[in-house]
């Protein structure tokens, strides 16, 4: 297949999916480089599978030095090798990945960095359908009604027919029933296109299609929006990290007929199981009120779930009963509230309720109040300025960070210990060896996230003696706090706390206390008494 | 009101309304950030330490009683939540191996809720500090409490949801019923309290109210209709919004549903963030607050003035309570109610505090605790309510 035939074949894969649904490729685009043409198929999909946007990913795709990298080739490449799950760990495939795309082959990491970035999402989803032999679908525990899909507690089925959870995908009996849905969503896709003509719809009930479409919608309708979505990690961690809706950020759309109204800013996750069943609805619902239009070029299912959802502009989005998720009543749901008597309990001062209490620790038993006078008054950030040589460098904000420490201690007495201060912070760091940190540094970057690994593990493989509280509390504390210093001064306009693959970055600023002690040896040292005293346990 | 950029606390005059100081307990538990979801996962307890680490270095301890909670056990945690679940709960481990795969399915951890080390745990001690905190309240020790490592207002009575394995929240209502007959429950975290109005859903003892964003988001719940179920009917209320929405917008919406000035006490800490252990979290500003970026507010004024007429219309149907005995205690049958917040952004810096003066100090006279009260059922309108009304 030549190569824009390969973006069109991916196409009408993610389209089958539910993805693009609204995207046409005009004669130009067919025509023009195939790599440009995927990327914009690509830029359609992820605005659908990333909706909102924390970080525009732009495109094209380039690595840091500015060359440019052909997605397609690469997506092509390692789909020929057996998809991201099958390959990651294999450093061969990726430097002759990254060989086709006309780069050198050590710079497979970044390859590979750009491939999870890009690509990893598509990825998953072309694995899922090739695994299912079919779209999105699962049934499971031989179930074979569509309905009921509610018990007689009024209270959905455990696994209704259309939960994906990529399990049993290979089960027999469950590949004819997807064949059925498959046919069902097929049918109502062809009704849309030509809506009204007599003989699809007669063929559709003649299949069972019509009755299916309907159960399918109740399913819909009555499924909890709690399930996990079938996308990503989670209908509430796909939200956390979606992706800026920037709807024109790539200027290679070229001869794409889009629908992007961005205004309607519509945050889709995809709490249910696949957003081509939301487009379902609308059409199964449109076929019982034929008068409105299908005519509209280019406005096929998608569209017609858009114009409904447009609820910034019309009046009755807030009564409508669309995605609806209705609350399950039912001794397993609700708390049990007693009837209140009046009658409040006795004994509420026993040891058993006062345990609820705790444990005092501030203020102090023996509070000492005079050292409260020589405190900053409460609500005092920091000065605006200070006597440093640098302020605002890393030894700055260090000296006074250790100020306030000292102040704290001196003030909270034995409260600082007892909330931990002392195991707070970058000290931390001083019960490392240099070594130990090095390594710590090496095996995160090394195991970074893009690369499918857990870091996690490698850390506790290679630090056996220490145990996760003291590894996360390094993480913590020292790790991720000096990356985020790093970030502020480096890269102050461009900071995601929350980007794990971050792991190239310098560490700003001299070793906690390895400087303090050196000195000139050749000079002649005198030794003086201090008289300034400070003694913290006073 | 401060311009944006600054703080947006409700202002009042210092010392509270009524000029009475109010006395607040806060619970922290030393080892919370310890915990950890996992790699990648955007729920990370160390941010409560961090806020602690602000709170202590802003002073603010000064002005508190600050407590270590006592952790609930499972027989704590079943009085709300199943048998199975707990057991569940108690016994899961780290170790991906040992866990029963329909377990996993059946309590709905795996992605979002991972399974971690120290999830019982952890569980305990947010589920502890709230618990503590209602049993301050209903004892009369403090007239507001604080627990930040609590607000898990998704959790289920069977299941676990939206990074929340235990509710704390229900727990420490149940708590507060003890005392009082009816409790108000404000949730303004982005997301619908489901969890919680699930809970109550079908009693008038408790009103939820939840301030979230609706359509397309997580989870799904808290439409306007969303009313309640039998005798919760009107029981709670859901305000459901869109993008966008400005500080002014929704005060005003919060306090026209609310009805009533939240008392906020003098303090309002300086932009400008303390040197503390974790300074470098907060760059490259370093500031106390976020400069909030321009984002179009999609919540039109006619939107608005619809759901304003909704839930009034709402509040309107809720049966007037009859007037009760009035028994010799010392505060109202309304009780104060916690706002809890969900940990998901920034740790809110607006905490309540009593301004001037060493906490214990005994210049009021604690059985006269008048709290404010709720304005819901006083001004509401006597109404039949037919069995189907919609």
């Amino acid at each position: 297949m030549d190569s824009a035939g390969v973006v069109l074949s991916i196409l009408s894969k993610l389209q089958s999916l539910g993805f693009c649904a609204h995207l046409r490729i005009g004669d130009a685009a067919a025509s023009g480089p195939p790599s440009d043409l995927f990327d914009a198929v690509l830029a359609a999909f992820l605005r659908e599978v990333y909706p909102g946007g924390r970080e525009v990913r732009p495109l094209p795709a380039k690595l840091g030095d500015g060359s440019r990298v052909d997605l397609l080739r690469l997506f092509s490449a390692i789909r020929a090798a057996g998809g991201y799950a099958a390959t990651s760990s294999s450093p061969a495939v990726w430097a002759s990945a990254a060989e086709s795309v006309c780069l050198d082959a050590t710079l497979a990491a970044p390859v590979k960095l750009i491939y999870h970035k890009y690509l990893t999402a598509l990825d998953r989803w072309i694995q899922r359908l090739v695994e299912a032999h079919g779209p999105f679908l699962d049934g499971n525990d031989g179930r074979n009604k569509p309905e009921p899909f509610f018990d007689s507690h009024g209270r959905e089925n455990e696994e209704p027919l259309l939960e994906c959870n990529g399990g049993d995908l290979r089960h027999p009996i469950l590949k004819r029933k997807r064949n059925d849905m498959v046919g069902m969503l097929d049918w109502v896709r062809e009704l849309a296109e030509n809506g009204g003509e007599a003989g699809t719809m007669a063929a559709g009930s003649a299949n069972g299609y019509y009755s299916l479409a309907l159960a399918a919608r109740k399913t819909v309708f009555g499924k909890r929006a709690r399930r996990a979505s079938m996308a990503t990690n989670g209908a509430l961690l796909q939200e956390i990290f979606p992706m800026d809706c920037k709807c024109c950020m790539s200027s290679s759309t070229t001869g794409i007929d889009t629908q992007e109204k961005c205004s309607t800013k519509i945050q889709l996750v995809i709490p249910q199981a696949g957003s081509d069943i939301n487009e379902l609805i609308n059409v199964v619902e449109n076929i019982n009120v034929p008068s409105i239009g299908m005519e509209q070029e280019n406005n096929i299912i998608g569209q017609a779930k858009y114009e409904s959802r447009k609820h910034h502009n019309s009046d009755n989005w807030l009564f409508t009963s669309q995605q609806r998720n209705k609350i399950p009543v039912g001794s397993e749901f609700q708390a049990q509230v007693p009837q209140w008597t009046g009658e409040l309990p006795v004994n509420y001062d026993n040891a058993e309720t006062r345990k609820w209490l705790g444990t005092k620790v501030w203020p102090l038993e023996n509070g000492n109040r005079k050292l409260s006078y020589f405190c900053n008054p409460v609500g005092k950030g920091r000065e605006g300025v200070c006597g440093c040589n640098l302020p605002g460098s890393v030894e700055c904000v260090r000296f006074h960070v250790a100020e306030r420490r000292l102040q704290l201690r001196r003030e909270l007495d034995s409260a600082f210990y007892a909330w931990g201060f002392d195991r707070m912070g970058e000290e931390i760091a001083l019960s490392w060896t240099d070594k130990e940190e090095a390594n710590f540094k090496a095996c995160v970057q090394l195991n970074a996230p893009s690369s499918g690994r857990n870091f996690w593990k490698r850390l506790h493989m290679l630090f056996q003696s220490k145990g996760r509280k003291e590894l996360v509390s390094y993480y913590f504390n020292c790790f991720l706090l000096r990356r985020r210093c790093y970030q502020n001064r480096m890269t102050p306009n461009n900071i995601d706390s929350d980007d794990e693959d971050e792991t190239e970055f310098g560490i700003l600023g001299n070793r906690l206390g390895h400087n303090a002690t050196k000195y000139d040896s050749s000079k002649y040292t005198l030794c003086i008494e201090s008289t300034h005293c400070m003694d913290l346990n006073q | 009101m401060a311009a944006s950029g600054e703080g947006a606390s409700l202002a009042s005059a210092a010392g509270g309304e009524d000029g009475r100081r109010r006395r607040v307990s806060y619970f922290y538990e030393p080892s919370i950030g310890d915990y950890y979801y996992g790699q990648g996962h955007p729920m990370k307890p160390h941010r409560i330490r961090m806020a602690h680490s602000l709170v202590v270095h802003y002073g603010l301890h000064r002005l508190l009683e600050l407590s270590r909670p006592y952790p609930a056990s499972d027989a704590d945690i079943r009085r709300f939540h199943s048998d199975d679940y707990v057991a569940f709960l108690a016994s899961a481990t780290g170790n991906p191996a040992l866990l029963d795969a329909r377990a996993v399915k059946r309590f709905n951890v795996g992605e979002d809720c991972p399974v971690f080390d120290g999830l019982f745990p952890f569980c305990q001690a947010s589920a502890g500090g709230s618990i503590g905190a209602a049993v301050k309240l209903n004892r009369g020790d403090a007239d507001i409490t604080v627990n930040w490592a609590g607000g898990l207002h998704h959790a289920k009575k069977g299941e676990a949801s939206g990074f929340c394995y235990v509710n704390d929240i229900v727990l420490a209502i149940l708590e507060l019923l003890k005392f009082h007959r009816r409790v108000l429950y404000v949730d303004i975290d982005v997301h619908h309290g489901d969890g919680v109005e699930e809970a109550f859903f079908t009693t008038n003892r408790v009103m939820t109210c939840s301030f979230h964003k609706y359509g397309d988001f997580f989870p799904g719940t808290g439409h306007i209709t969303d009313v309640g179920a039998g005798e919760g009917k009107h029981y709670a209320l859901n305000v459901p919004l869109s993008d966008g929405i400005d500080d002014d917008t929704f005060r005003d919406l919060f306090q026209c549903i609310i009805k009533k000035t939240a008392v906020a006490v003098g303090v309002e800490p300086d932009n400008k963030l303390p040197y503390n252990d974790y300074y470098e979290y907060f760059g490259p500003d370093y500031n106390l607050h976020i400069q909030p970026r321009s984002v179009e507010n999609l919540n039109s004024t006619k939107d608005l003035e619809n759901i304003k007429s909704m839930i009034l219309d709402h509040l309107s149907k809720i049966e007037h309570v009859p007037s009760t005995q009035f028994h010799d205690r010392p505060s109202d049958p309304e009780a104060p109610e916690q706002e809890e917040e969900d940990m998901d952004k920034r740790p809110p810096q607006r905490s309540r505090l009593w301004s001037g003066g060493a906490y214990e100090s005994d210049t009021e006279d604690p059985d006269n605790m008048k709290t404010e009260t709720n304005d819901l059922s006083a001004s509401s309108v006597m109404k039949d309510e037919s069995n189907d009304d919609s």
